[in-house]
C-alpha cells in the first residue's frame, strides 16, 4: 500500500510540475503559427490574370532555405476548389533564394526562368554539397524542367479559370474542380521533400516516401495589381505583402517516412495522409476563429478583402464530381463589429439583418467586407472587426489523436475539438485607400483568437437566435484567466472562468 | 528498496513522457511571437512628417477582443528609447480605437475629437465599463483629448533633435526632419501615468490578459534617404507579445518558464520577470531586392533593445548599438560581409543601429551587394554584445540575476560578451518597386530564426568562425530512433532544445 501510494504520490508530482512549468520554451515546440523557418509553407491565395499579351495582376512568391544543406522545395498549385493541377520541385542550394511569378507559370509555362532550377547549380561558398544533407542518395533532379508543354500550361490555366482540367495524355480529365473567373485563383502549398517527386500532396504515398520534416524554408508573397473585390480594374497599379504561412513540423528531423510521434491533435495535412498514420506529416494544424479589421467607405474610398484559406471536404483519392463539396463552405459564425462596438448579425439582435447564415466561401478567396457574404454595416462608421469562427462543420474525413493510445478517432465523432475537430483556415486582410490620387494598398495577417490546437468554439450570444449561445466572442479559453494564488485587480475571483490549457485530444 | 526503485522509475517515467511529448498544444504557451491576442503591443518604428505637408504618418490601431473593458497604456520612445509621452485609450468591451499620431504629435489631439473616456456607451454585447480586471475607483473619465500646445512641442521636438526640455536631457533621440521613434502599448489596470521605465509600473499598473490585437500603417513611406515620388502606404500587424502565463491582477508577482522578458531592464531589481512578457529573438533572415529596371529597393525597419533602464544616459549610451554578424547572400548564394572578402581577418568595426530605424538595404551599414543581382537576403545577428544591465533567470533558484557572468544563453563563443544573454530585436522589410509611373510598396515581418529564449548565436563561418548560419539550434534535427534519409545520423547535430538558464 505504501508502495503504491508513493508511486500515485510521484505521478501526481509529475503531473503538478507540469502544471507549474506550463510553457515550453523551446524553438518550434508550439501550435502557434510564427514567421519563421518551415517544413511548408502556404500562400493562401493566388490571383492571376492570364491575358497573354498585357501583364496585369499576378502573385509572386519567394523561398528562402535557411540552412547551409541544399533542399527541395515541393511546389502544388491547387484550384479554389482544392483540386491540385499542378506539382514542379525546386532545387535549392544552400542558402538558395528562389522567386517565382505565377504569370510566368502559368501563362508563359515558364519555372524559375530562364531554365528552372537543378542540382548541377554551383552553391555557394558557405553552402554546402548540392549532394549533401536529408535528400535522397540518387537525386533526381537533374532535369526538373524549366519550361511546362503547352497543352499542359493551357490545361493549368483553363483549371484555375474555369474549373475543367484536361491536360490530355492519359491524364483524367476533371470538369468540376473550380470556380469559373476571369483570373487564375487558387492556392499553393510548398514542402520540403526528399526527392524531385510527382507525387501530389493528395497521395497518401507522398508522406511515406517523399515528405522531410526539417524547418529550413521561410516564405513571403507579392500581389501585385490587388483591387478591391467585386470593384474591377484597379484604378492605379498597387501591390501587398506578406509572409507566407509558415507551417512547422513538431517535432522537427528524420529521413523520408519517418513515423514519429507528435502531441499535435492533428496535422494541416490530416485528410490526405495514410489512414494508418494520421499525423504522420506532422504539420502544425491551423486556427478557425479570426479577429480581422476592416475599413470600408468614407472620403478616401476605404475598401477591405479579406483573403481566406478554408479546409475543404475531400480526401485521398476523392472524385471530380466531389470537389464540388469545397465549392460552398459555410461559416461558424460572423460578427461584425463597428466603431461603437455595435455587433450585426445576419440572424440575431441586438442589429439584425435577420435572415439564416447562408454565407459560403470556397476554399481560396478574395471577399470584399461590403459583401454580403458579411453581416452589414450599420450607421455612418467607416471601420471596425470582424470575428469570424471558420470552422465548416466539420467532416468526414477529420480525424484527431486519442490520447493516451495514439488511436484515431475520425468521422463525426463529437470530441471537445469539434466533430471530430474545427476545420483549420488562414486570413488575411488588404485594405485600399485613395489619397489624391494616388492608391494605397496595405497587407497583413488577421490575428487567430487561438491556435490550431484550440477546441472548436461554441456560438457566441451574438447569434443566439436558439438560445444556445453562450460563449462570449474572446480569445480561445476565455478570459480572465487567474494562475494559481492570484486574484483580479478588484481582489476578486468570480471573473476568473478562462483557461489557456487546450485538452488532449 | 524495492518501494524507492518504484518511486524513482516513475519519477524517470515522468522525464520521459516529457521528452517524449516536447510541445504543448495549449494557447499562449510558447516564447514564439504570433499575431494573437497580446498583453503587450510594440509599433516598432514611426515616422511622421511634422511640417504639415509631407503628409508622411504613422497610423496604429488597437482592438480590444474581448467584451470586458481594458486600458491601453501608449509610450512613445525617441528612436534612442528614451520615453516622452505616455497616454491612455480606454476601451470597452469589443472596443476599437485608430491613433494618428500626426494627430498626436502635430495636432496634439488623441483619438479625436475628445479623446476615450470610461463614460463611453459600450456595445450591445460588451460587459460594463466598471467589469473586468480594473482598477476601482477608475480614474479614466479625464483622459486627455487634447494636448497643451507647449507639450506638443517639446515632444516633437524631442522625436526630431534628441532635446527633451521637460528632463533637460540632450541626446535622447538622433537629428532628423521627422519625428521618429517606437511606441509601446500595455494593458493596464488604471489610467496611469508612469511609464514603462519607472519600476513601480510593474508592481501597480500592468496587467497580464493577452486581449489586445493592433496594426499599423505607414502612410507615405519611401526607400530610405529618397523622397517619396509617389504617394503609398504599407501595413503590418505589431508585435503581439503575450503575457506568459497570463492573468492576475495589477502587480501579481507569478512565476514564468521565460528566462528574460520584454521589459527585463525596468522592472524591479527583486522581480526582474514579473511583467511575464515574451522576449524577442536577436536573429533574422530578412529578403531584400534593390536596383533593377523598375527601381527596387528595401527599407529594413529594426527595433532593438537598448542599454540601462530609462535615464538619459542610457538613452545616449544606446544610440549607437553594434550589429554582430550580418552576411548578405545574393540570389547565388554568394556571400558578403561588412569585412569585405569572406573569411578575411582584416578588422572593420561592425556596424551599429540605434534602438530603431529604418535604413536601405543598399546602405553602408549593411555589407556591400559584391555582384549584378537584385535580390537574395541578408541574415541578421542582431545581438548588441549584451549589457549588465541584462538579467535572465536561474532555474535552480528562480532567482532572477542581473549578472556578468556567462549563462547557457550566453555561451562561450557566442556574441553576447558582456551580461548574460543576447538583446531583444525585430525586424521588417518594405520592398518598394516602380512600374508603369506607380509606385509600389508591400511590407512584412522578416523571419526570426529562433526565439526569444534561444541562446545567443555565434559568430558566423563569414566572419571566420564555426557555428553554420541557420536556424537557431541547428541542422538536422533527428527525434529519437530516426535517421536522416539517407540512413545516417552523422549530420544528426542541432536541437530545438533551448536550455534553461
Amino acid at each position: 500500500m505504501k508502495t503504491l501510494c508513493l508511486l500515485l504520490l510521484s505521478l501526481l508530482l509529475c503531473v503538478t510540475a507540469s502544471a507549474a512549468v506550463p510553457s515550453s520554451i523551446n524553438n518550434d515546440d508550439s501550435c502557434d503559427v510564427k514567421v519563421g523557418p518551415a517544413a511548408t509553407l502556404l500562400l493562401p491565395y493566388f490571383e492571376v490574370d492570364p491575358n497573354p499579351n498585357v501583364p496585369g495582376q499576378t502573385t509572386l512568391f519567394t523561398i528562402t532555405n535557411v540552412s547551409r544543406y541544399p533542399q527541395i522545395a515541393h511546389v502544388t498549385l491547387w484550384t479554389d476548389w482544392a483540386y491540385p493541377v499542378l506539382t514542379f520541385n525546386l532545387f535549392l542550394t544552400g542558402y538558395d533564394v528562389q522567386a517565382i511569378n505565377l504569370y510566368d507559370v502559368i501563362v508563359r509555362g515558364t519555372i524559375a526562368p530562364p531554365s528552372g532550377t537543378s542540382q548541377a547549380t554551383t552553391p555557394g561558398t558557405l553552402s554546402s554539397s548540392n549532394k549533401s544533407g536529408n535528400l535522397r542518395a540518387t537525386l533526381d533532379c537533374a532535369s526538373n524542367p524549366g519550361l511546362l508543354p503547352l497543352p499542359l500550361t493551357w490545361a493549368v490555366r483553363t483549371s484555375l479559370t474555369t474549373g475543367v482540367f484536361n491536360p490530355g495524355g492519359g491524364v483524367t480529365p476533371c470538369s468540376t474542380n473550380g470556380g469559373v473567373h476571369a483570373n487564375a485563383i487558387g492556392y499553393v502549398t510548398i514542402d520540403v521533400v526528399a526527392n524531385c517527386t510527382n507525387l501530389l500532396p493528395t497521395d497518401p504515398a507522398y508522406y511515406t516516401t517523399d515528405l522531410l520534416f526539417d524547418n529550413v524554408l521561410i516564405g513571403d508573397y507579392q500581389q501585385l495589381g490587388g483591387s478591391p473585390a467585386g470593384t474591377g480594374a484597379p484604378s492605379a497599379f498597387d501591390a501587398a505583402g506578406n509572409p507566407m504561412v509558415h507551417i512547422r513540423a513538431v517535432p522537427e528531423g528524420g529521413g523520408a517516412g519517418s513515423n514519429v510521434a507528435t502531441a499535435l491533435p492533428y496535422t494541416f495535412y490530416d485528410r490526405y495522409t495514410p489512414a494508418a498514420t494520421r499525423t504522420i506529416d506532422r504539420r502544425q494544424p491551423l486556427p478557425s476563429t479570426f479577429a480581422a479589421r476592416y475599413i470600408q467607405g468614407g472620403p478616401t474610398a476605404f475598401a477591405t478583402n479579406l483573403t481566406i484559406w478554408r479546409e475543404g471536404f475531400t480526401g485521398s483519392g476523392e472524385s471530380c464530381a466531389s470537389h464540388v463539396n469545397n465549392a460552398a463552405l459555410t461559416f461558424g459564425e460572423i460578427v461584425r463589429f463597428d466603431e461603437h462596438e455595435n455587433p450585426s448579425t445576419f440572424h440575431a439582435p441586438p442589429i439584425c439583418q435577420c435572415q439564416p447564415n447562408v454565407s459560403t466561401v470556397p476554399i481560396a478567396s478574395s471577399t470584399n467586407t461590403a459583401d454580403s457574404i458579411y453581416p452589414q454595416l450599420f450607421g455612418t462608421d467607416v471601420g471596425g472587426w470582424l470575428y469570424l469562427n471558420l470552422n465548416n462543420g466539420g467532416s468526414d474525413h477529420y480525424s484527431i489523436t486519442s490520447h493516451p493510445s495514439g488511436a484515431i478517432t475520425a468521422g463525426r465523432a463529437r470530441t471537445p475539438f469539434g466533430t471530430p475537430r474545427a476545420s483549420q483556415n488562414w486570413v488575411t486582410v488588404t485594405m485600399f485607400g485613395d489619397a489624391g490620387g494616388s492608391r494605397m494598398a496595405a497587407e497583413l495577417d488577421a490575428a487567430p483568437l487561438g491556435n490550431g490546437c484550440s477546441p472548436a468554439a461554441q456560438i457566441s450570444p451574438a447569434s443566439d437566435f436558439y438560445g444556445y449561445g453562450m460563449v462570449p466572442v474572446g480569445p480561445a479559453g476565455g478570459i480572465f484567466i487567474c494562475p494559481p494564488g492570484t486574484t483580479l485587480t478588484d481582489g476578486t475571483t468570480a471573473l476568473c472562468t478562462g483557461t489557456n490549457g487546450n485538452p488532449q485530444p | 528498496m524495492k518501494t524507492l526503485r518504484l518511486f524513482l522509475l516513475s519519477l524517470f517515467l515522468c522525464g520521459t513522457a516529457a521528452a517524449a511529448v516536447p510541445q504543448s498544444i495549449n494557447n499562449d504557451d510558447s516564447c514564439d511571437v504570433k499575431v494573437g491576442p497580446a498583453a503587450t503591443l510594440l509599433l516598432p518604428y514611426f515616422e511622421v512628417g511634422t511640417d504639415g505637408t509631407s503628409g508622411q504618418t504613422t497610423l496604429f490601431t488597437i482592438t480590444n477582443v474581448t467584451r470586458y473593458p481594458q486600458i491601453a497604456h501608449v509610450t512613445l520612445w525617441t528612436d534612442f528609447g528614451y520615453p516622452v509621452l505616455t497616454f491612455n485609450l480606454f476601451l470597452t468591451g469589443y472596443d476599437v480605437q485608430a491613433i494618428n499620431l500626426a494627430d498626436v504629435l502635430v495636432r496634439g489631439v488623441i483619438a479625436p475629437p475628445n479623446g476615450t473616456t470610461s463614460a463611453t456607451t459600450p456595445g450591445a454585447l460588451s460587459a460594463s465599463n466598471r467589469s473586468g480586471n480594473l482598477r476601482t475607483p477608475l480614474d479614466c473619465t479625464s483622459n486627455p483629448g487634447n494636448l497643451p500646445q507647449s507639450l506638443v512641442d517639446i515632444i516633437r521636438s524631442a522625436l526630431r533633435t534628441g532635446a527633451f526640455s521637460l528632463n533637460s536631457c540632450t541626446g535622447i533621440g538622433g537629428t532628423h526632419s521627422d519625428a521618429i521613434g517606437y511606441a509601446t502599448v500595455d494593458v493596464v489596470a488604471s489610467c496611469t501615468e508612469r511609464s514603462p521605465a519607472d519600476p513601480l509600473y510593474y508592481t501597480n499598473d500592468l496587467l497580464f490578459d493577452n486581449v489586445l490585437i493592433g496594426d499599423y500603417q505607414q502612410i507615405g513611406p519611401h526607400p530610405a534617404g529618397q523622397p517619396a515620388s509617389t504617394f503609398d502606404a504599407a501595413g503590418n500587424p505589431m508585435v503581439h507579445i503575450r503575457a506568459v502565463p497570463e492573468g492576475g491582477g495589477a502587480g501579481s508577482n507569478v512565476g514564468t518558464a521565460l528566462p528574460y522578458t520584454f521589459y527585463d531592464r525596468y522592472t524591479p531589481a527583486t522581480t526582474r520577470t514579473i511583467d511575464r512578457r515574451q522576449p524577442l529573438p536577436s536573429t533574422y533572415a530578412a529578403r531584400f531586392i534593390q536596383g533593377g529596371t523598375t527601381a527596387f529597393s528595401t527599407n529594413l525597419t529594426i527595433w532593438r533593445e537598448g542599454f540601462g533602464s530609462g535615464s538619459c544616459a542610457d538613452a545616449k549610451a544606446s544610440a549607437p548599438l553594434i550589429v554582430s554578424d550580418m552576411v548578405r547572400f545574393d540570389e547565388h548564394e554568394n556571400p558578403f560581409t561588412i569585412a569585405g572578402p569572406l573569411l578575411c581577418t582584416c578588422y572593420y568595426p561592425p556596424s551599429t543601429l540605434p534602438p530603431t530605424s529604418s535604413t536601405a538595404s543598399s546602405s553602408s551599414v549593411y555589407p556591400a551587394m559584391g555582384s549584378a543581382d537584385v535580390g537574395g537576403w541578408l541574415y541578421l545577428n542582431l545581438d548588441n554584445g549584451g549589457s549588465t544591465t541584462y538579467s535572465v533567470t536561474h532555474d535552480a533558484g528562480g532567482v532572477p540575476t542581473p549578472t556578468n557572468a556567462r549563462t547557457s544563453l550566453a555561451p562561450i563563443g557566442s556574441t553576447t560578451t558582456l551580461g548574460p544573454r543576447p538583446s531583444q530585436n525585430w525586424v521588417t522589410v518594405t520592398m518598394f518597386g516602380h512600374l508603369g509611373g506607380n509606385q509600389m510598396t508591400a511590407e512584412f515581418d522578416a523571419a526570426s530564426l529562433g526565439n526569444g529564449c534561444s541562446p545567443g548565436a555565434a559568430l558566423s563561418p563569414a566572419s571566420g568562425y564555426f557555428t553554420p548560419i541557420g536556424p537557431a539550434g541547428g541542422v538536422f534535427v533527428c527525434p529519437p530512433g530516426t535517421t536522416l534519409t539517407d540512413g545516417t545520423t552523422t549530420l544528426c547535430t542541432g536541437t530545438n532544445v533551448n536550455p534553461v538558464p
